[in-house]
């Protein structure tokens, strides 16, 4: 999945759609529309006019050395061979919670007890019925998604394993008005999805944990006049750099509008190749 | 303190103490047993546990109870391996210790679980990748190693009571045969515990190679503190007596020990500070000087403390000095576990408002709040207290060790022969 920052507009659709579709009880949130800049929701960091703000939507990052399978004692998560989608096993979870402290992204989430829903409110919304995913080794059948959460286990994205299994892209991508998802098959190489991510420069998130997210953002617009200046006339009007038209057209593929900041902005940015070295001082 | 036959009429008055003790212990084991069938039935709402701050008391706890294991096993094990002609008298009470403590953090994990019913699928299904399936093995492995060694020593001593020479000497054998295999296991067992949290990148405060080497040392620190404790007190309350001298020996251990540990955690600090990286230095700073401070300024106060209570000659020798200073570590290392598991969580990696969900309506739990309230399901960083829920089970699983751990003393023969 790829999600292009310099399109979000912080609208919490995705957040919301996947609440329903996924019919998750109250206070459990798979996707979370964070806000990077100030301290509050929807609050810019800096003194106006210099101000600076972008949104990050947060959910299951899909590790392809994800810490949660290496550490769940009983794999009830597990990374499924066919398309490396991390899931959960509805029957199999203990409720030990170690993904949760494994998980460096906190995108997991707990039924602590009983699941409960709005008041009025007795009835899944969303997809109805459980989706079951077989292990093509065993040949078992694994509870994936329910609408009726069992208490005490661990539940998180699935990339709507119960619609991309069925032909169908994951909920968030349907609903997001402004088209910054992207959904599809990394390994092919001439997908949108693929294209846009050379395009568009996009990264992943805490790159240096060497986890290797299969989420990938595209970076947002960073004003390149954040040092105060005289005038407060507003910035100058973006656009793609020709050479990703060039190179986005040639290939039939995916024009992100914006233009990919040097060095990368997402937060926290990922180091520079030279400073790797140094960088990995952290936990040592 | 010389410690002389109790007079006659004191005998009895212990007597109703024991069973007022007893009677006392029993009471918390059953309020432990209360709490914890209202949490089956709830689910762990009734903790205060949420989804930023995902693990709290009960896995300090059993973290705690691994650790105070090391103590029994280092004196009954060294005693064997190293020849410590001082430490033979009480190798079999310090066996029961480790045996108890390791049985308890096994069972303490118990209520942490969200799906207790689902326990068996840590066998029929194990991830070897997983440290806590590492864990559960050398936990298995060594409170088996333990009641064997125990049950060895015993028989072997009534062996020797019969005067069956050849079954005693060949049960020696044994039993020293056993220690060879037991300290190791017991060095992976802290090892093992620290690299649940150690081998974790996703919270910078587990996340150091020295990890397991402050585990053992710390587990040693409690482990000492417990043996030192329960021979003082069988010294006055107790069926089996020790020696003065044996009892400042270990003091003068735990004291080098505590250096050790303290070195240890003061390099870490160094380390983590020294290069200024924020998510190194946030978990320290939430320990120290943010919302848990009363977390690691109790640690170290109660640590130099009891170092200096153990340090300083005239109060080593001291029964009173000795108790304090057992029970002011078997707390420091409390601290610890504790300081080491919520700080560690407090701050997410990813951390931007409105934060993390906490996975139910409100964060903690309030029987009068039974509603939605959105502004209570998010936390940018995570706060967590233990509930009363969690209190009550803690406080039972700590009398039932206590429980056993007296029973033992006054059912099975650990004294040795010559004594009685």
């Amino acid at each position: 999945m790829l999600v292009d920052l310099s399109r979000c507009v912080g609208c919490q659709s995705c957040a919301v759609g996947c609440k329903v579709e996924n019919n998750e009880p109250l206070g459990i949130w798979w996707n979370r529309v964070l806000t990077v800049g100030g301290s509050e929701i929807d609050q810019p960091s800096g003194n106006f006019p210099n101000v600076l703000m972008h949104y990050l939507p947060l959910a299951c990052q899909h590790c392809e050395n994800a810490p949660c399978v290496k550490v769940c004692p009983v794999g009830a998560t597990y990374k499924r061979q066919s398309d490396g989608v991390v899931l959960i096993d509805y029957d199999r979870c203990i409720g030990c919670r170690y993904c949760m402290a494994a998980c460096p992204y906190g995108v997991r989430t707990f039924n602590w007890g009983n699941p409960q829903y709005s008041p009025g409110i007795s009835f899944p919304v969303g997809q109805q019925g459980d989706h079951l995913d077989t292990d093509p080794t065993s040949g078992q059948n694994r509870r994936v998604y329910t609408p009726s959460r069992p208490k005490g286990v661990v539940e998180k994205c699935s990339f709507c394993v119960q619609r991309i299994d069925t032909g169908t892209e994951p909920f968030c991508i349907q609903v997001c008005p402004v088209g910054a998802r992207v959904f599809g098959d990394l390994d092919n190489p001439s997908s949108k999805i693929s294209t846009a991510i050379r395009n568009g420069n996009a990264q992943q998130l805490l790159p240096e944990l060497g986890t290797n997210p299969k989420v990938f953002f595209i970076p947002p617009y960073q004003k390149k006049d954040v040092v105060p200046s005289s005038s407060n006339s507003p910035p100058s009007e973006l656009s793609p750099s020709p050479l990703i038209i060039s190179q986005a057209e040639s290939q039939g593929g995916y024009i992100p509008n914006f233009k990919p900041a040097p060095g990368g902005v997402i937060v926290p940015p990922p180091a520079p190749p030279e400073a790797t070295g140094s960088s990995q001082v952290e936990g040592e | 303190m010389n410690q002389v036959q109790l007079p006659k009429t004191k005998k009895s008055h212990s007597e109703l103490g024991f069973y007022i003790f007893i009677a006392a212990l029993i009471a918390m084991i059953s309020t432990g047993v209360v709490a914890w069938s209202i949490q089956l039935q709830n689910g762990l709402i009734m903790t205060n546990m949420r989804d930023v701050v995902s693990w709290g008391l009960y896995i300090s706890l059993f973290a705690w109870f691994v650790g105070v294991s090391a103590g029994g096993l280092i004196v009954s094990s060294s005693a064997a391996v190293f020849k410590i002609k001082q430490w033979q008298p009480i190798s079999k009470l310090a066996n029961l210790l480790a045996s108890v403590a390791i049985a308890l953090a096994a069972f303490a994990i118990l209520p942490d679980l969200g799906r207790p019913d689902r326990i068996l699928n840590l066998f029929l299904y194990p991830n070897l990748q997983s440290p806590l399936i590492w864990d559960v093995t050398i936990i298995f492995t060594y409170l088996i190693i333990s009641l064997v060694e125990l049950g060895l020593m015993i028989t072997a001593d009534i062996a020797k009571e019969k005067g069956n020479e050849s079954k005693y000497n060949s049960r020696e054998r044994l039993v020293r045969g056993i220690a060879f295999v037991a300290l190791p296991v017991a060095i992976l067992t802290h090892s093992i515990t620290a690299w649940i949290f150690g081998l974790q990148i996703s919270r910078p405060l587990w996340n150091t190679a020295l990890l397991a080497p402050i585990f053992l040392a710390s587990a040693l620190v409690s482990g000492l503190g417990l043996v030192i404790l329960v021979c003082v007190l069988s010294n006055k309350f107790g069926a089996v007596k020790v020696e003065r001298e044996t009892i400042s020996g270990l003091a003068r251990l735990l004291g080098v020990i505590i250096l050790v540990d303290l070195f240890l955690l003061a390099s870490e600090y160094v380390t983590a500070v020294w290069p200024a990286n924020p998510a190194e230095v946030s978990p320290l700073l939430v320990e120290f000087f943010g919302p848990y401070w009363w977390l690691a300024w109790t640690q170290w106060i109660l640590a130099v403390v009891a170092l200096a209570l153990v340090a300083y000659p005239k109060t080593r020798g001291l029964a009173g000095a000795q108790l304090t200073a057992a029970v002011m570590v078997l707390l420091e290392v409390f601290f610890y576990r504790l300081e080491l598991v919520i700080p560690g969580f407090v701050n997410p990696l990813v951390q931007y408002p409105p934060g993390t969900s906490v996975g139910t309506a409100s964060a903690t739990y309030n029987p009068l709040i039974s509603g939605y309230n959105p502004g209570f399901s998010f936390q940018l960083s995570g706060s967590y207290f233990p509930s009363v829920i969690e209190w009550s089970i803690a406080i039972g699983l700590v009398a039932g060790a206590a429980l056993l751990i007296t029973l033992g003393i006054r059912y099975l023969p650990l004294s040795s022969p010559e004594k009685r």
